[in-house]
Parts: C-alpha cells; structure tokens; sequence
C-alpha cells in the first residue's frame, strides 16, 4: 500500500513539473527547455530504488498524453524518460557508488557527468526518434530539437534533483557554521539580485556566483540547492517572458541560456560545498584521533592512593586537538608506588606515537621488573635505542615505599628537569643525573635515594615549564622556586606554578607542559 | 631588542669543510630554519661539518635532538662532527641530560 502512494505522490509531482515545463516549450508542443521532471525521476529513482520506476512511466506518459501528437511518439517519449531516469539512478549507483547527500567531491562530479551529461542523451535521442516516427518533427530540426531536450533535461538533473537529494539525505538540514538570520537575510539577498539581474537588459549575471558561494561556504550542500532554486525560479520566470539579459535570443534559446547559467553556478556552488564539507570531516576526524590518542596517554585523573595527596597539570601547546609529547603516570608497583614524568621530543602524531610507547614501556617494565628502581629506565632507553629512527625521551621515575612518618623515594632521573622537594614551605632541588634515553646503546644513571617525611612535597614537571618564554627571558628554576615557596600541598603546589606562568609567558604557549606533584600524608 | 627567540643561522661551505653558525635561541620554534641549513650544509657531501654554537644563548629539547641527529647522521655516514661550545650558561641542557660527555664538543675560540 505505501508502495502504491509512493508511485502516485512521485508521478503527481513528475506530472504537475511537467505541464509546468510544457508551458514554457515553444518550438513543439513535446520539447521545451525547461524539463524538472528529469531531475525528479532521477532523485526518485536514487533514493527509492529503480522499484519506483512505474511512477516515472506513468508520470511520463500523463505529461505527454495531451500535447497532440501521435501516440507511438506518446509511447516513446515515454519510454525515454523511463530509460532515461533508470540508465541514470544505475549508472549513478552501481559504476560512481553515489551518495545523494553530495558531500563528497565525486559525487558532485559524478551526478554532472553520468547523471546530467549521459543519461539525458537517452531521453533525448529516444525522444527525437519517436517525435521522427510519429511525423511531428521534419529532419532539418532535428540537430536543434536533440540538443532543446538534452539541455533541457541537463537542467532538470542539475537544478532540481541536487535539491530533492539534499532535502532528504541532510539530517539536520543545516550542519554548515551559517546562522539562522544570516539564512534569511541570504535568501532576501539571493532574491534580490536575481530580480535585478534578470529582469533588466544587463550583461553582468556574473554577480550571481558571490552569493552562491555565501551559501556554499555557510550552508554547505543546502545553502548551494537552495539558492540555486531561488536563481532558477526567478531566472525562467523573467526569461520565458522576455525579459532579462537573455532577451533578444529566440524564446527556448534564451530559456536555454538562462538555465546554462543556473546550472552551472549551481555545480560550482554544489562543488564549492563539497569541498568545504570534505575538509570539514577531515578536520572532525583529525581532532577526534588526536583526543583519543590524548586521552590514551593521560591517566584519566590519579589514583587516590591512602595516605597520599597527589595533583597533576598537562597543558599541550597549540590549538586544542594537538597531541603533545609530555605526559605523567602514577601507579601501584610490587611494595609501593611508582611516580613518572616524561618528555618526548619532537611533535604532531609521530610524538604522540611515541609519547604512548615510552609511558606504557615504562609502566610495564616498572610493574614487571620491581627491583632495581633503574631497571625500567634502562629498558625503555633499550626500546627507544632499537628504533630505526631517532627516539629520545627524557623521564623521571620515583619509586616510593612507605615507612614510619613518610616514605623512601628512590629517584632515577634520565636526562630530565631536576625535581624539588618543598620541605616546610622550602623548595629544594634534587640534584639528581642520569642520561637521555634513547640517545646510547648503553647509559649512565645515577639514582638517588632520600626519605619523605609526611607533609613533603615531591615536585615534577618538564621543561615546557622552564622554558615557557617572557618578555626577555625564560620561566627557568629561580622562578619556580619562587612559585613554590611556602607550599604546603600538591595542589597548591600545580596552582602555584601554573599562575607565575600565567603571570610570566609573553605570546603564545611554545612547548607542552605537564606537573605531577605528591605528598605523603 | 632582540627577542629572545631569534635565531640566526649563516651556512659557509668551503670545500671538504661546511660551517653552520647559530646566533640565538634554539627552540621548538626555530629547528625549522636549522634543518633548513643543515641540508644545505650537507648537500656537497663534506667530510667535515663544525656547528659553531658559541653564540647560542639557549637550546631546548627540540635542539637538543637535532644535535643527536646530526651526531647519528655523522657516525652513519662517516664524515665528522664538531660542535663549538657555546657559554657554560648554555650548556645546562647538555649536562642535564649528559650529552655533554657524547657529543663532540670543541672549546670555541
């Protein structure tokens, strides 16, 4: 029963198009310049399936059943039109595979060259021959009645299908940055200029393609269809009165030229869309790989460890969807805990890959292997070594194990920016050293071993925090040292360091930066 | 004033010897342009490349990994590097990291 309203709601909106194209012919009675119901089989026949093919048949043949010629060229006309949506919606489906939604370049170019381009030619060479077979054409017109139907059927596929394939496939209809009211006033502008332009005797239709390519641009694909209808509607309503830049050709050649112009702003404008949607997913598909990556290499917050406070910063530099080459972990290991920071040098995904590599080495080594604290450092330096290219990452790893009143620290640093323990509100560095692994086969660590008492606060972070730059010189470790007088928690700790840098940067932020800041309680 | 992220970078090349002379800091932001002259350098094949670095005021982790690089590309290629050794405020990154005991530091004259 659907099936059945479907074929009858398509075939009365495929008749209704069609008398209004019939109105508009002028050298026969059967062929005019201005032919919608060619787009509208072939948006029927792409989105509904060739199953719907009856209703172009039937459509078709009411349209033509009354324009008094024979009825073998009734039958025939017919039968091109048939032929003419199926060779189309085929050609479209099975050799572009085609989305209707046109977001894509190809499909763009696709519904031009095998939609409007090809398949007409069916409709127009069965159309022509039948209107030979039935006497209602002498062979001299033939050349220019062939190219009034296939440029008229052109316009159909490049005018109203794009239209009809939009409206259904673009939920919501607008996804383009475009704003309500810019629409409307678009659509007044649209309006306007196309009145002027087409109505007048003037020679600068041209004036159409900016406001085109404002809706293109803000609307995408919707904004493209419907002004170019706007620019249509108005186009053939002048022209086909004899009015406009158009005027002084014969009646279906200016029909023909005016809607020449139409189509092919509307492909430049559909094309312009296009791309821009492209780019746009492109984009949407960048930003969503770089957050997962950067979600990936970021504990999603710390563990609540008892006995301990712990507070944590990662800033990576750059727009919002760039992947950075800091990160921090901070994680339970056979008799206690482990504390990581590390830097990668370098940037963009081959960083990220790399920030992801160096913490989960250094996480799996350190759970695995326990004792010595040194261990993980020297396999993640053995890894980073055996790549082909060259991989560095500077880290600190702090091994803790509680004991009475606080913790023992054991602190391996691998050519990394040295921590500080704020004891009693005194920042004081740690003076460790050790090589940046990745850059030797073999490498010199030197750890050190301190205890924490409760209320000590153990300060990492990497050089994006040094060396943030200000107005004649760098953040460097007076500075911080400075920010970290007088903390007496992690979280005051992250706070502090993070406004001095707010405070300190000049321009914008160069380098990534990350702060893991813990005490024992 | 020059800011502080200026980089100045000259390439001479003269014969079997090719001279890269850095003025400025060496950070994220200027590697690009040191990249750029350490092609050039090494275009005509030298057996000698000396990075005079003397008046380098700072080189962060980005510059520090370009000197691997080039230090990596020298033992692959077998052709030789030196580096003249900018002031010892400069020198804080390499020590850190204790690159200043691998890379082939010259004292600059």
């Amino acid at each position: 029963m659907r099936y059945v309203f479907q074929l009858l709601g398509v075939a009365g909106v495929y008749v209704a198009s069609g008398k209004l194209g019939l109105d508009l012919a002028f050298a026969s009675h059967s062929v005019t310049a201005v032919w919608p119901p060619t787009g509208i089989a072939l948006a029927a026949l792409v989105l509904g399936g060739y199953r719907l093919w009856p209703a172009v048949a039937l459509g078709a043949l009411l349209t033509n059943i009354d324009t008094g010629v024979p009825a073998v060229t009734v039958l025939g006309i017919t039968l091109g039109n048939t032929l003419e949506g199926l060779t189309g919606a085929y050609l479209l489906r099975r050799v572009a595979d085609f989305r209707p939604s046109l977001d894509r370049v190809r499909d763009v170019l696709a519904l031009v060259s095998l939609g409007a381009m090809i398949s007409t030619m069916v409709s127009a060479s069965i159309g022509v021959t039948s209107l030979l077979i039935g006497n209602a054409l002498g062979f001299s017109d033939l050349p220019s009645v062939w190219r009034t139907w296939w440029l008229g059927d052109m316009g159909g596929d490049l005018i109203v299908a794009p239209a009809l394939l939009v409206a259904a496939t673009h939920r919501p209809l607008v996804r383009g940055p475009g704003k309500p009211w810019e629409a409307v006033v678009l659509t007044f502008l649209v309006a306007g200029v196309s009145v002027l332009i087409f109505s007048q005797h003037t020679t600068f239709v041209y004036v159409v393609f900016p406001f085109l390519i404002w809706a293109a641009l803000r609307f995408w694909q919707p904004g493209a269809a419907v002004a170019s209808l706007i620019v249509a509607g108005v186009a053939v309503a002048f022209t086909a009165n004899g009015k406009g830049p158009f005027a002084t050709s014969g009646p279906d050649d200016r029909l023909l030229l005016a809607q020449t112009l139409v189509a092919v702003a509307e492909t430049t404008a559909l094309l312009l869309a296009a791309v821009t949607s492209e780019r746009r997913r492109a984009e949407d598909s960048l930003a969503e790989i770089a957050a997962t990556l950067q979600h990936s290499l970021l504990p999603p917050e710390l563990p609540a460890i008892p006995g301990w406070e712990a507070s944590s910063h990662y800033r990576p530099a750059g727009v919002a969807n760039e992947v950075g080459g800091d990160f921090y972990d901070l994680f339970a290991i056979d008799g206690g805990w482990m504390a990581v920071i590390g830097d990668v040098a370098g940037k963009g995904a081959q960083a990220a890959a790399l920030t992801s590599l160096a913490r989960y080495t250094l996480r799996t080594a350190a759970t695995l292997l326990g004792e010595p604290a040194t261990g993980a450092v020297r396999h993640l330096n053995r890894v980073l070594y055996e790549r082909p290219e060259l991989s560095l990452c500077s880290a600190v790893c702090v091994r803790l194990r509680e004991q009475a009143n606080g913790a023992n620290a054991t602190i391996v640093c691998a050519g990394h920016t040295q921590p500080y323990v704020v004891r009693d509100g005194v920042p004081v560095a740690l003076r460790t050293s050790g090589e940046l692994a990745g850059a030797f086969d073999d490498m010199t660590l030197e750890p050190v071993a301190l205890d924490l008492s409760n209320g000590d606060v153990l300060v990492l972070y990497t050089d994006g925090v040094t060396d943030t730059l200000g107005a004649l010189d760098r953040f460097g470790t007076r500075r911080l040292e400075h920010a970290l007088s007088g903390v007496r928690s992690p979280q005051q700790a992250v706070e502090r360091i993070e406004r001095a840098l707010a405070n300190f940067q000049e321009g914008v932020q160069r380098d990534d930066r990350a702060i893991l800041a813990i005490m024992c309680t | 004033m020059i800011r502080p992220s200026d980089l100045r970078v000259e390439v001479d090349r003269d014969g079997h010897c090719a001279t890269i002379t850095v003025g400025g800091d060496i950070d994220i932001a200027t590697i690009g342009s040191l990249e750029t002259a350490r092609q050039r350098a090494l275009a005509d094949n030298p057996t000698r490349l000396v990075i005079d670095l003397t008046s380098v005021g700072f080189v962060d982790s980005s510059g520090l990994k370009f000197l691997l690089e080039t230090h990596r590309l020298s033992q692959q290629h077998r052709w030789e590097l030196q580096l003249l050794r900018p002031a010892e405020s400069t020198m804080g990154v390499f020590r850190l990291t204790g690159t200043d005991k691998r890379l082939p530091f010259l004292d600059g004259d």
